[in-house]
This record gives structure tokens, sequence and C-alpha cells, in this order.
């Protein structure tokens, strides 16, 4: 069984420590729903695992399957079956969608995959997911609604088809109706071959992928363990029991002063004396 | 890259052509610049109410080549100019939109590698009410390559409800290689749209990230991120007979 395994993983981002110590172990069949309040180290998490230039660590181990993979570039990773739906998919102009995907499927083949296979593949993806067909011939995520980003995340998600897969906020933005396609095709990835984790801010989207167990991340740490029923609590009572029921105290984090910094103005008055015809 | 046929839509200058003006257009047009040593200056006419297409590729070593369009009433020519000249080189386009309802759309991919030092000068003159125009500028700076590209929309004093953009981005991939940007806007009138905006930077590094946590490698992801560059420009050539042998090229060069 394959198995990816945190330990006590410290991150810092621009100077400032962000994870403080992660213990997390998760394994191939299971669905970890992390929750917690915004601000408080979930999104780095992932982007640390994934191994974004951004997050330092500096202290702990990342292993998949047994194999430190703390130093791993971040292709590398992915090649070993690392995915990461990102919360918010960059727009890369002049990259076409279908090129991008057919390059991600061929980084992880031996031999390239026929455009045939290709299209075939991205079709039925397309068909899962209801998204037109004619995204896939437009520019990476460029001009997308957020809803369309999402979705694009969870198309190349079935055509990579990874071990791990983390899933940061892949609800926000979707309809009803996108909700319910991006949970089937997370249900149709829930077996025995794939794990997820999964961080939202509500239990709707939980309901429809049924967790098997759940965390919850505060202060940069993993403050509580538990199965699915926590998913329940935090959405009827808050993260205020955190406080109440085991003393722990959630650090308000100050909003983000803005620098005073001005860009001037490029305008210029000039006095012509010749005013072209 | 070779364009050995030459179609009724072709238009091919060398070093052995002579001084053409006010050359008329009332269809599309592929232009090719081959090897232009001395100067080139071009005129062309766009007929009232004709929309079209004008592709432009220089391939070789040039010095400079200066090329004027001249909008008559409710024409529209959309200018696709891929760049892949060598050394040094200068290229100025000045288009005068003359009538009401002149239309000008223009978007260009320069290369520059090795010692290229490259100098891409577009101008646009808003000379009626209600003329529109668009400037895209794209620049790939490698090796110990600089690229220049200057535009500059004006909008004189009478001329109102005009609209006009210019924006230029320079993509710098090596430490020996540099670039200018300069969008300028010169306005007369208040009563108009006008928006410039420039940038030069490296590879995104988001973007960057965003590739290889599908799998990418950093080889393969630079490659598609700048192809990227290139294909706002190249996907209009895609009808055209010689699009594998652009596309080969810019696979080349990149």
């Amino acid at each position: 069984m394959q198995s990816l395994m945190i330990k006590n993983l410290h991150v810092e981002v621009e100077g400032k420590e962000i994870l403080k110590g992660i213990n997390l172990t998760i394994n191939q069949g299971e669905t970890l729903a992390i929750l917690g309040p915004n601000g408080h180290g979930k999104s780095t998490l992932f982007n640390a695992i994934m191994g974004h230039p951004k997050y330092h660590i500096t202290k702990g181990s990342i292993y998949l399957n047994g194999e430190d993979i703390t130093n791993l570039s971040t292709n590398e990773r992915s090649i070993k079956g690392l995915f990461l739906a990102m919360q918010n998919p960059s727009e890369v102009p002049g990259v076409v969608n279908a090129e991008f995907l057919r390059s991600a499927i061929n980084a992880r083949n031996d031999k390239p995959v026929s455009l045939y296979n290709f299209y075939k593949m991205l079709d039925n993806a397309c068909k899962i997911l209801n998204m037109p067909f004619e995204l896939a011939n437009r520019n990476l995520n460029e001009g997308f609604s957020g809803g369309e980003k999402k979705r694009n995340e969870i198309l190349q998600m079935i055509l990579l088809n990874p071990t791990f897969c983390m899933l940061d906020e892949i609800d926000s933005g979707l309809d009803v109706d996108a909700i319910n396609d991006v949970s089937n095709a997370i249900n149709q990835l829930q077996d025995n071959n794939h794990a997820f984790l999964v961080i939202s801010h509500y239990a709707r989207l939980f309901n429809l992928i049924n967790p098997t167990h759940a965390c919850i991340m505060v202060n940069g740490q993993i403050v509580l363990h538990g199965d699915a029923s926590l998913i329940n609590k935090v959405d009827k009572e808050g993260y205020e029991f955190l406080k109440t029921e085991h003393g722990i105290d959630i650090e308000k984090h100050d909003d983000k002063k803005m620098n005073s910094v001005s860009i001037g103005v490029c305008a210029t008055k000039e006095l012509t004396k010749n005013v072209h015809k | 890259m070779s364009i050995n046929k030459i179609a009724s839509n072709y238009i091919v200058y060398t070093d052995d052509d002579e001084f053409k003006s006010n050359l008329e257009l009332d269809e599309d047009k592929i232009i090719v610049f081959k090897n232009i040593q001395n100067s080139l200056n071009i005129n062309f006419v766009i007929l009232e109410n004709k929309s079209l297409t004008l592709k432009i590729i220089t391939d070789g070593v040039y010095q400079n080549i200066k090329m004027s369009l001249n909008l008559n009433k409710n024409s529209s020519v959309s200018v696709y100019f891929l760049d892949f000249s060598k050394k040094d080189s200068n290229i100025k386009i000045d288009a005068y939109l003359l009538e009401s309802g002149a239309n000008f759309n223009y978007k260009c991919a320069t290369l520059g590698s090795n010692v290229d030092k490259k100098n891409i000068e577009i101008n646009v003159y808003h000379l009626a009410n209600l003329t529109t125009a668009n400037v895209e500028n794209y620049g790939i700076c490698k090796d110990q390559s600089y690229i220049q590209l200057l535009g500059c929309s004006k909008i004189s004093e009478k001329m109102i409800k005009c609209s006009t953009q210019q924006r230029a981005k320079i993509l710098i991939l090596d430490q020996g290689a540099s670039g200018i940007a300069k969008p300028i806007l010169k306005i007369e009138n208040d009563d108009v749209v006008a928006n410039h905006g420039a940038s030069i930077g490296q590879l995104n590094e988001e973007h960057l990230f965003y590739l290889l946590s599908r799998g990418l490698s950093i080889k393969e992801a630079k490659r598609l991120i700048i192809l990227g560059y290139f294909n706002n420009i190249v996907s209009y050539f895609k009808d055209d007979e010689f699009y594998d042998d652009i596309n080969n090229l810019v696979l080349e060069k990149v």
C-alpha cells in the first residue's frame, strides 16, 4: 500500500514560519478532510508538499512510499504520483490547454500518447465533468471563469491519474451543478489506488465525497484528528469549541497593512507647437 | 525557412526590390522580407471600407525597413508580424488613420538571440474622429541580445471619440540580455479612450510552478511558455500553406 507521510514539517514563507511541526500520514484508499480557519497554513502545507519554491522547508521531511522526497524537484514529485489542484490556478497566456495536457501525459509515459488516444481520453474526461470540449483549445486557464478553472484542475487530475491528490478549495466558485460534477469525478477515483487530501470550508462538498477521516489545522499545526463527524461539528459550531473543549487558542492574524507605495503618474503635460495634421 | 511558392497574396521583398510607393491593398496579403541589407521604404494604402489582414515575416539579415499604412474611411487592417531577423535591425511602422471609422490592429512577436540588437517602432496617428487602434508588442531576449520596443499613439486635439491602446511585453531569458519597452500615448483631447502597459521580466515563477507541478521538465515548461509568446501571433497563420514552416522555425529559434 502506498503512503504519504509528513514528519515534523516546518515551513517558512518570506522569513515567517507558517507550519510549525506538521505530522500526517495518508494511505491509498483514504480521503482526508483538512479543516481550519483562513490563514493558518492549509494551502502552505499543500504547496510545500508539491515543492513550490516560495515555501522553504526549514525542518522535517516528506516521505512518499518510504522514499524521502523533501529535496526532489516539483516535476519529479508529480511524476511519482503527487497532484495539487490549486486554489487559484494560474492563467498561462499563449499555452494551449490541449498541448499542455498532452505534454503532461507524455512526461510520465515512456512513449508519447498518440493524438487519437489523447483526444479520446480528453473527450471522455470532458464528458465526466460536463465541460465543453472547446475549452481544451483555449489558452491554459486564460479567460476561464472561476468554475471553469476548477473544472480544468479536475480534468488534469483525471488525465494524469495521480496516486495522491491534494485539492485546495476545489469547491470555491462552483455552482451547485459544478460541485456535483466535480464530486462525481472525485468519487470515480476514490478507490484503493488513490488517496485524497481535501481542503474546504463547506460541509456540502464533504457530504458528497465522504472523507474517511478529518483533521483541523490551526496556528500552523494539526491540533485535532478525528473521523468524518468532526466536519459536522465544525459546520454547526465553528471553531470556538477548540478553545472551550480543548483549550486551544486560535491566533488572530493582523490584516496585512497596505504598503505606502506609489507607482507615480506616467503622464506628463507637454506643450506642442506643431500639432500633426 | 523557405517560402518558395509565390501566390497572388504574397509580396516578397529582397534587396533587389525598388521603392514601392502607394501600393493599394484591397485583399489580405502576406509580406516576407528576406535579407534586406539596405533601407527599404514602403507605403500602403488601405482603401475605403476595406477590411483586410497583413501578415509580415522577416527572415534573414536586414538594416532598415520603414512601412507606412494609410487607412481610409471605415477601413480596417490587422497586422500580424513575426520577426526572426538577425543581427542589428530597425523597423518602423507608421499607421495613419486618415478618416473616420478607420481601425488598426497590430500584433508583433520578435526574438533576439546571440548579439542581436533590434529596434521596433510602431506609431499610430489618429487623424480623424472615431478611429481605433490596438498595438501589442512581444519580445523575447536570449543570450546577449537587446530589444527595444517603442510604440506611440497620438490623438490630435480636435479628434474625438477615438480609442487607442499600446502594450509592450519583453521576456528576458538570460543574464546578458536586455530590453526596453516604451508604449507612449500623446493625447491632446479629453473625449478618448486610451491606455498603455509595459512589462519586462523573467519567466513568471507561478506559471513555471504550475507547469512543473504537472510533471513537465523545466526545459519543456520554459519551451511552452516561450512558445506561448509567439503563439499569440503564429495562430493567425494557421490557414496558410507555410504554417508548418513557421511553426518549425519558431521551435528551432526557441
